[in-house]
């Protein structure tokens, strides 16, 4: 994504309507990426996932044009942190008030059967992705998240760990069990249909 | 029972040269001595076979698919964003 457009856009005296217009140009910009970690967040469910998307557009729009962020370059580590910061606090709420025990059983609860096969009739259903969903469902949220943002978004390091607000060590350690737990569960897989 | 068994279970010491050989960022010796490893290694070198086919799966299935927001989403954020600055 070509971000290094327009680095400190207040001190250059930007007009409002031209944070605007740059604001929106960079949210068209990161749409799919907000759209593919929102959906993995949302356990596939589209709607839900959209709505997050939507909510986040609208509330880093606020900070935005307030001046509050000006580091251009870095715009999707930041806004991909307010769309996660978003869920996990709409998920939490919805937790209080449907006492779920665990975080996973919640998003469980969120899938949309429908919508999964919405999606993945524009992906196109294969094997490959039964495998690579079945891997995504042995992980923590928080691993899935981490291979989201760094093995499909090819996000660095760095800039996970500003999305995920944790050190790039701990980052770096999420991704190596979590890339283990699913390439154990694809070759279970493998095995269990080609004994 | 032998189905729970891991499969993928490389030496511990291993795991984090893996996945930087796995991402592109392990060069000069020690790029050598992981790939010369997993040659020999009965467990390293199905765990790395594993990690590759996972990576290029994850671009395959998830990375290339096309989403986005409709026409009517992007009016409403338009909306809000106008309405925002109104306020």
């Amino acid at each position: 994504m070509g971000q290094t457009i327009m680095p400190g856009a207040k001190e250059s005296g930007a007009t409002s309507s031209g944070r605007k217009e740059l604001f929106m140009r960079l949210a068209r910009e990161n749409e799919q990426v907000l759209v593919r970690v929102a959906r993995r967040l949302c356990c596939g469910n589209g709607d839900l996932a959209d709505d997050c998307v939507q909510e986040a557009i609208i509330s880093a729009y606020q900070s935005f044009v307030d001046g509050k962020f000006d580091d251009v370059p870095n715009f999707r580590p930041w806004i991909l942190r307010i769309l996660t910061n978003r869920f996990y606090r709409e998920a939490s709420k919805a937790r209080r008030h449907a006492g779920a025990d665990d975080f996973e059983e919640l998003a469980d609860r969120h899938v949309d059967p429908s919508s999964v096969k919405n999606l993945d009739s524009i992906v196109e259903q294969t094997a490959l992705r039964e495998e690579i969903d079945h891997a995504f469902e042995q992980l923590s949220p928080e691993q899935a998240l981490c291979v989201t943002l760094v093995d499909v978004e090819g996000l660095e390091y760095g800039e996970a760990a500003r999305v995920l607000d944790v050190p790039i060590g701990t980052v770096r350690s999420r991704l190596n069990r979590a890339r283990l737990k699913m390439a154990e569960a694809i070759t279970q897989m493998r095995l269990r249909s080609n004994p | 029972m032998k189905e729970n068994k891991p499969v993928i279970n490389p030496c511990f010491w291993m795991v984090g040269l893996l996945n930087r050989l796995v991402e592109g960022k392990l060069g000069g010796v020690l790029a050598w001595y992981t790939k010369k490893h997993t040659d020999q290694c009965e467990k390293c070198g199905p765990a790395l076979k594993a990690l590759l086919a996972l990576r290029d799966g994850l671009k395959k299935a998830c990375g290339e698919e096309a989403v986005g927001l409709s026409d009517d989403r992007w009016a409403r954020i338009q909306a809000a964003c106008d309405h925002a600055e109104g306020a």
